[in-house]
């Protein structure tokens, strides 16, 4: 099972993700959500099949770059992609998220090729 | 208000985005309305705004007539005939992407806050404004407007007027 979740405080944000997935002809089996990063842990605790996380920055209660830290200091998350997607353009942002362990960044508006390339190497 | 672009700092930074954006999501270009005929305000059916608070401080507004709301909406869920909240979501988003990536050209650090709907934008003699006219016809304007005392939109200027 190939599994993505998707971690964004805005339904709309996850709709369009969920339909720009379809458009990628990437194989996978399930798309879960979560509003946040205490959401996402709690998602990724419960199922193991989550091959990658498309994760937003800006989120209340646990943000995108305190989501990737949690994953990779406090969780067995090596063979777990992490893709930040934002609006958050500044060098400065990417620069922490990659610092801390994110694997991949694609800025909104992406398009389905720049998600395609993002995740392809996670879903192998 | 003023229209010249030359008493609008950070205009054609604006632009850029407001065709990035479009170009990604409606697969449309958009060039920006000459000052004569863009005067005033599109017919505003529905309006986002999102403030910026941090080393500058102001408020992003995109607004649209319905017909470009309906636009955006079947664009972004990939469904025609979408209803009034549908519309909503979809220009909220929209605005989230524009005022997102204007604000990694404005001084930092700073927060972007959650989109909120609105009549229309506050457009003061210090905003950076720019109208456009979609392929169909549909009228939208994006507005860039610096709190009180914040002066001009320039990366950097930093000053107060």
């Amino acid at each position: 099972m190939k599994k993505i979740l998707v971690v964004d405080d805005s339904s709309t944000m996850r709709k369009i993700i969920r339909r720009t997935l379809r458009q990628t002809g990437l194989s996978f089996d399930d798309v879960l959500e979560a509003e946040n990063g205490v959401e996402a842990l709690s998602v990724l605790a419960g199922d193991p099949a989550v091959r990658v996380v498309l994760s937003d920055i800006n989120m209340p209660e646990m943000n995108g770059i305190e989501l990737v830290t949690q994953l990779r200091t406090q969780h067995d998350s090596s063979a777990l992609g992490v893709v930040m997607v934002t609006t958050e353009g500044g060098e400065a942002m990417v620069q922490t998220a990659m610092d801390r362990g994110a694997n991949g960044y694609v800025t909104k508006p992406f398009t389905a090729d720049a998600i395609k390339d993002a995740l392809e190497a996670h879903l192998g | 208000m003023t229209t010249s672009s030359d008493s609008q700092p950070m205009r054609a930074e604006l632009q850029e985005i407001v065709e990035l954006v479009w170009a990604t999501v409606l697969g449309d270009e958009v060039p920006p309305m000459e000052s004569a005929e863009a005067d005033g305000t599109p017919e505003s059916c529905h309006a986002a705004e999102l403030e910026i608070r941090g080393a500058w401080n102001g408020v992003f507004t995109l607004e649209g007539d319905c017909a470009f709301a309906e636009r955006l909406a079947a664009a972004l869920f990939g469904t025609a005939g979408s209803d009034a909240a549908e519309q909503l979501e979809a220009l909220c988003e929209v605005a989230n992407m524009l005022a997102g990536n204007a604000k990694a050209l404005l001084p930092g650090p700073s927060v972007l806050g959650l989109p909120e709907v609105r009549e229309g934008a506050a457009v003061s003699s210090s905003s950076t404004r720019l109208t456009y006219s979609g392929s169909l016809g549909d009228r939208f304007a994006v507005t860039l407007t610096p709190a009180a005392g914040w002066g001009g939109v320039a990366a950097d200027t930093g000053s107060a007027s």
